[in-house]
């Protein structure tokens, strides 16, 4: 186990490397001066001097290459240096942001679980059913509306007539509660339907029968032994799905104005503040990988029958 | 010895419903468990026995239902009582072995985990003492306790597996325990020392065996009484030595015949023809079509299961007609 987490976080060193050059790569291609943009924002007249020593105070001559190593040198250090627009520190800011991100994601996490839970078993046990069809027209429609879109469809409808609802900025579940919604209830269909299926079958397993053979309640067959078995496959395809968790707060915390991380990051990218990118690009990346490096290990709980470390030496 | 009956049968009938039509897959079959005693069920594969074990138990899947009959567990029947007291039931008073030892165990939950929960289930004991019993249980069966208490079911071996469900199913017990073809995955070398184990268990406790077999040669080996079973009936039940060293049905005859410990010294005989499908079963004497002793009635009405000698009893008109006799010159002989 020890070897198998040592092996693992020895992995991670390339793939972070990998996220941080390619999103320097992808800042570099997409057209836009950070100079420029600076100079602009400044009233400052875009001459070609003015714009030299704005490069060169930003750091970006040089070719690309060598730019990078010197930004992975620095952030190997700690130091993700200054957004080009505030001059804060990235880490800084960053870091003052993310409690919010978090805040959002757990509670598109919670309303992802219940709605998940709840459409999928009910769904199972009754197949071919009116609930089995209201569950999945539920989850058609969690599934197919962007998030943006259920989340103005939400403000208009839920919001707008109801005194209690916030939709603006953080302030306790009264403006969590929209927000979380809308990230939830996008994620929740594909689990829900994995859910309902994965649980048909192992339902129909001798051992379900087993189980009630001796006389175990219904909700302990269904609860306990059931579910158990079932969560196993949707747990593979919870690691993929911290990463619409992540992407999803960008777009929802646009629409409702949540100061969180995604916000920041959809700002810099605006402004071409290539630190602030990058900063964000880590950090996420970071989350992502570790959330998956967990869901993993936690295998190892929900089936014993999974050894680790044995064949993944890779 | 006076025999103490246990678990009264009375014209139980299951059948399906598909939407390609109605299956009788059991279809008014009577019989009764004693004390201590063996009841096989013999039949092949789609004949209706392990329906009927569900049957007993009420948990026969969807689209199946019981349409008629007693299951009388002393004076009660069981097929009246409510959901929740069914419950009750199953695993304490009336335990089911599987096919598949794998299947009779969560695969993500210790095995002795699920010894607890069945135990804490029925009884008002606490943890330790369910973990005491546990550990007594899977010693009575042969298994270091220790050891197989902690392990998951894929870290035991089939025969060891088969040894725990039998544990576990006699972990309360039951009065009625149910068998379900519980040799046929194993092989040959285990498949005795499980039979021999389930042969001692019955001796030593007091319970009642309904195994449920293709396997003639294990019925013979562990059964006191016999019922043979074609399509959803009873055709031919007695006592073992009856049934198999005088056999009335041809059914039961062709049976015999087809296989190695019986047919000693002959060349084996398949039972001709196919198996009926159990949705277009033959008019009358379900049997009919493969029967080489077969008579003009035998395609009108089903004959029924009637006396030939002592508590032996056959469904033959060939029997129930000409036999009459054979019994007479039978009984002179004997």
């Amino acid at each position: 186990m020890k070897r198998y987490l040592l092996n693992r976080l020895l992995i991670l060193i390339p793939v972070m490397l990998g996220v941080c050059f390619i999103t320097f790569l992808m800042v570099e291609l997409t057209p836009g001066d950070p100079a420029e943009i600076i100079l602009l924002k400044r009233d400052i007249g875009v001459t070609p001097e003015a714009l030299a020593v704005a490069r060169r105070q930003l750091g970006m001559e040089g070719p690309v290459l060598q730019r990078f190593i010197n930004w992975l040198g620095r952030a190997a250090r700690g130091d993700l240096g200054y957004s080009y627009t505030s001059g804060e520190a990235v880490a800084k800011e960053i870091f003052r942001r993310l409690p919010a991100t978090l805040e959002l994601a757990a509670g598109g996490l919670l309303v992802m679980l219940f709605l998940a839970l709840s459409l999928g078993i009910l769904a199972a046990l009754f197949p071919r059913t009116a609930i089995d069809h209201l569950s999945r027209l539920t989850a058609l429609l969690g599934a197919s509306l962007p998030s943006f879109y259920l989340g103005l469809l939400l403000i208009c409808y839920l919001a707008v007539p109801s005194p209690y609802l916030q939709v603006m900025g953080l302030g306790g579940l009264s403006h969590l509660l929209l927000p979380s919604l809308t990230l939830g209830f996008g994620l929740a269909a594909v689990y829900a339907r994995l859910l309902r299926s994965s649980l048909l079958e192992v339902l129909q397993l001798d051992f379900i029968r087993a189980a009630r053979a001796r006389g175990l309640r219904e909700a302990v067959v269904i609860g306990k032994h059931a579910l158990r078995n079932a969560l196993i496959p949707l747990v593979t395809v919870f690691g993929i799905t911290v990463g619409g968790l992540l992407g999803g707060t960008v777009v929802v915390e646009q629409v409702f104005a949540w100061p969180g991380v995604g916000r920041l990051a959809v700002q810099a990218i605006f402004d071409r503040d290539i630190p602030v990118i990058q900063g964000y690009a880590l950090f996420m990346a970071l989350i992502y990988v570790l959330v998956n490096l967990a869901v993993d290990i936690s295998y190892r709980y929900l089936d014993p029958r999974i050894k680790l470390g044995r064949k993944e030496t890779g | 010895m006076p025999q103490r009956t246990v678990l009264h049968v009375k014209g139980l009938s299951t059948s399906f419903n598909t939407p390609e039509g109605i299956v009788r897959a059991v279809d008014g079959i009577s019989f009764t468990l004693q004390q201590n005693r063996c009841l096989a069920l013999i039949g092949e594969s789609g004949a209706g026995k392990s329906v009927t074990a569900l049957s007993l138990l009420r948990l026969v899947p969807v689209p199946g239902k019981i349409t008629g009959g007693q299951v009388c567990l002393e004076d009660c029947d069981l097929l009246k009582l409510p959901t929740a007291a069914m419950r009750t039931i199953r695993g304490k008073e009336m335990a089911l072995i599987f096919q598949d030892p794998l299947a009779s165990f969560n695969p993500v939950i210790t095995v002795g985990s699920q010894f607890v929960e069945t135990i804490l289930t029925h009884e008002p004991v606490s943890k330790a003492t369910a973990r005491k019993m546990t550990f007594a249980k899977l010693t009575g069966v042969g298994l270091p306790a220790e050891q197989v208490y902690h392990s998951y079911p894929f870290q035991l071996s089939g025969g060891m597996r088969q040894r725990a469900a039998i544990a576990l199913a006699l972990a309360l017990q039951p009065r009625v325990l149910i068998a379900d073809e519980p040799i046929s995955f194993l092989d040959v070398t285990l498949q005795l020392q499980i039979l021999g184990e389930l042969k001692r268990q019955l001796e030593e406790n007091r319970f009642t065996l309904l195994l449920i077999t293709h396997d003639l040669a294990a019925a013979s080996t562990i059964a006191d009484d016999v019922a043979v079973i074609y399509a959803g009936r009873i055709v031919e039940q007695g006592p073992l030595q009856q049934v198999f060293g005088r056999p009335k049905h041809p059914y039961t005859n062709a049976l015999l015949r087809s296989h190695p410990s019986f047919g000693r010294g002959r060349r084996l005989e398949p039972v001709e023809g196919p198996s009926p499908s159990p949705l277009h079963l033959p008019a009358g004497c379900a049997f009919h079509p493969r029967c080489p002793e077969m008579l003009p009635c035998c395609c009108n009405a089903a004959p029924e299961l009637l006396g030939a000698a002592g508590e032996h009893r056959v469904a033959c008109y060939r029997f129930n007609t000409l036999g009459i006799k054979s019994i007479g010159t039978e009984a002179v002989r004997a």
